[in-house]
């Protein structure tokens, strides 16, 4: 079986290992980027399943790289889960606006962000 | 040349000049230091927080066993290092709420949420960790369903800060008591523990920034001394208050009020879905609230079959929506529940504030008319209109969100039942002996008198005052229980601490009762 794809995008080099090694123990395969550029770039290229995205990313703003995503019909069906240390209201709606499919706060709690993966890709344990 | 005096009084007059102007520049320079020490804060805790979040996010692949299996030894160690953690994201959570308060950049986000499903949830969790230091924790619940309009994680931030105080400094063997109390126009909180206690003259400090008042020098214990500053700002925001009553040795009992909303308590689960799904998309809502009073007793004394009348009145309120807001008006939403028990519920958004008072108006007209043209008798048919948040909470500022408006309009003779009006005569405490003293009041209703005092009295104690009926220049004699208390700001000219007090009247004696309502009357109009 092939293992499914995730794009996780975060600043933090410590984050992104941390993300990694957690979703590699469930056997997903993970490709990193730490910033919106390079995110959006290998978003385009690889096409993943699913796409991890912090909000406060240098070069392209968390936002942006949704909107730009979101709004290209070739990868709009991409699901797109927001990752941020603000558990502010407003930025959850935003975040909504722009299209993304969840939100999750840093720190995040596994069995949370796993549920979450696992319901937008579609595999319900 | 100038006269001795003359001189005298210029030198003076410039020295006190000079002076003026170096306090000024000495306040600035201070105003100065404070704003950039609250940006350092709060540059600092949200530095701080990243690193932090990376911690607790490594130490979770070792905990969880994502990496492997651990032995005892190890899973111990990482419990402690988790338990740091957490207190370490706790202080900068803390820190970071100070500086926004201090800045004015904390914002509450209200919805309206019952008291149940606020602390429902939480009980099984504070219980736990109650039970891990061998204390026995205990919820007490009123039965009816209490809708209150808040923040509710702010809400919930400072019930937890309590019981986790609570926990914090009462012994293995303790016992600890959370319990709700509805009030008259309040929601009363009270945390009880049986733990150490707080000397007397520690209790007003205890609500300031950065004080440990503790008597133990248990490392463990300390915090950062903001728990209580933060909750006692999270209060008065809501509109509440909050106090504390203790005895060293012996325990401690926190106290907090939130304001209460009836109305809210006449909401179903879908009408407050559909509140609430307005304020998440921000879009100001107005719920308007028709109340018959007394509707068991009414429905007798009328001639209309009680169903062909409910319908009659929905029809009204459909038609005074279409007549006011115009029909073709598609993009307005207007709910209306009927409860089959004399109350209707209207919601509808975003509207101007005069549009929805005339709104209420040209309904009342209609619904008189109706009760006219179906002469029902017998009936004492007032309509009076009451709105949320009441004006004179209004002038501390936006205590309240503005976006929920709500209006209730009362049927019958009851209809202005604890409608609170500012109300300035003389109290005088005349029971029990020892705490007699003559006091000012502030606010008054047929229910409750609120004042001020020199004297701080145990929450629940019964008292007695005498006060002077302004306009009936009559005095009448109340018992009361003591349901709310805060420590005023004190000023540089006061001597002593004084306390607001909120005072529940114990049933009146008839002549009095008579006296205190027809009193209100005069001040309604």
């Amino acid at each position: 079986m092939n293992k499914k794809c995730i794009l996780v995008i975060d600043d933090e080099q410590d984050m992104l290992y941390a993300v990694k090694l957690q979703l590699e123990a469930c056997h997903y395969k993970v490709l990193t980027a730490q910033d919106g550029q390079e995110g959006l770039n290998i978003a385009r290229k690889e096409a993943p399943d699913l796409v991890i995205l912090d909000l406060m990313l240098p070069k392209l703003d968390g936002y942006k790289v949704c909107r730009l995503l979101k709004f290209d019909k070739k990868y709009s069906a991409i699901p797109i889960i927001m990752f941020t240390a603000r558990a502010q209201q407003e930025d959850e709606k935003l975040g909504y606006e722009v299209g993304a499919n969840a939100y999750i706060t840093k720190p995040f709690d596994p069995k949370k962000l796993l549920g979450k993966i696992k319901e937008l890709l579609g595999e319900t344990s | 040349m100038e006269n001795i005096p003359d001189m005298t009084r210029r030198i003076r007059d410039e020295r006190q000049s000079e002076e003026r102007l170096q306090t000024r520049q000495k306040r600035e320079v201070l105003k100065g230091l404070d704003r950039h020490k609250t940006e350092f804060v709060s540059a600092v805790s949200h530095e701080l927080r990243t690193p932090l979040s990376i911690i607790k996010q490594l130490l979770m692949l070792l905990y969880e066993e994502t990496l492997g299996p651990l032995n005892d030894k190890q899973r111990e160690v990482l419990v402690k290092m988790r338990h740091n953690v957490e207190r370490l994201k706790d202080m900068i959570d803390k820190l970071l709420d100070v500086s926004r308060i201090e800045r004015g950049k904390l914002k509450l986000h209200y919805s309206l949420v019952s008291l149940h499903e606020l602390l429902g949830d939480s009980e099984d969790y504070f219980k736990e960790s109650a039970q891990e230091k061998g204390i026995i924790l205990k919820y007490h619940f009123p039965k009816e369903e209490v809708n209150i309009f808040v923040d509710a994680e702010r809400v919930y931030q400072v019930i937890s800060n309590l019981i986790n105080n609570a926990i914090k400094f009462t012994d293995p063997n303790g016992k600890i008591r959370v319990e709700v109390k509805v009030l008259e126009a309040k929601i009363r909180i009270g945390v009880f523990d049986t733990g150490i206690g707080i000397a007397e003259s520690d209790i007003p400090k205890i609500f300031n920034k950065f004080t440990q008042v503790s008597t133990r020098q248990d490392a463990a214990k300390k915090g950062v001394g903001l728990g209580l500053a933060i909750a006692k700002e999270l209060v008065d925001r809501h509109g509440g208050e909050i106090w504390a009553e203790s005895q060293l040795g012996v325990g401690s009992r926190f106290y907090f009020t939130l304001p209460r909303f009836y109305t809210a308590d006449l909401l179903t689960g879908r009408l407050k879905e559909s509140v609430n799904a307005f304020l998440r998309q921000k879009i100001p809502v107005h719920l308007i609230n028709l109340l018959i009073v007394n509707y068991e007793k009414f429905k007798e004394r009328i001639t209309v079959a009680p169903h062909k009348m409910a319908g009659d009145i929905k029809g009204i309120i459909d038609a005074s929506f279409k007549e006011f807001f115009g029909a073709g008006n598609g993009k307005r939403q207007l709910f209306i529940a009927d409860m089959h028990s004399g109350k209707y519920s209207l919601i509808f958004p975003a509207t101007a504030q005069e549009k929805v008072d005339g709104f209420c108006d040209l309904l009342s007209e209609k619904i008189k008319s109706y009760f006219i043209t179906h002469k029902i008798e017998n009936v004492f048919i007032a309509l009076g209109i009451l709105s949320y948040p009441p004006q004179s909470s209004l002038q501390a500022g936006p205590l309240f969100s503005a976006n929920l408006n709500i209006k209730e309009i009362y049927i019958g003779a009851e209809m202005r039942r604890y409608r609170r009006i500012q109300y300035k005569t003389s109290v005088e405490v005349v029971s029990p002996k020892e705490a007699r003293e003559s006091c000012q009041s502030l606010d008054i209703s047929q229910g409750g008198l609120c004042f001020i005092s020199r004297r701080s009295f145990k929450t629940d104690a019964k008292i007695a005052v005498n006060f002077f009926l302004l306009k009936k220049k009559k005095v009448i004699l109340a018992k009361g229980r003591v349901t709310w208390m805060s420590l005023m700001d004190r000023f540089p000219q006061d001597l002593t601490d004084k306390y607001k007090l909120g005072l529940e009247f114990l049933p009146l004696k008839d002549r009095d009762r008579k006296l205190l309502l027809q009193e209100l009357e005069l001040y309604y109009e």
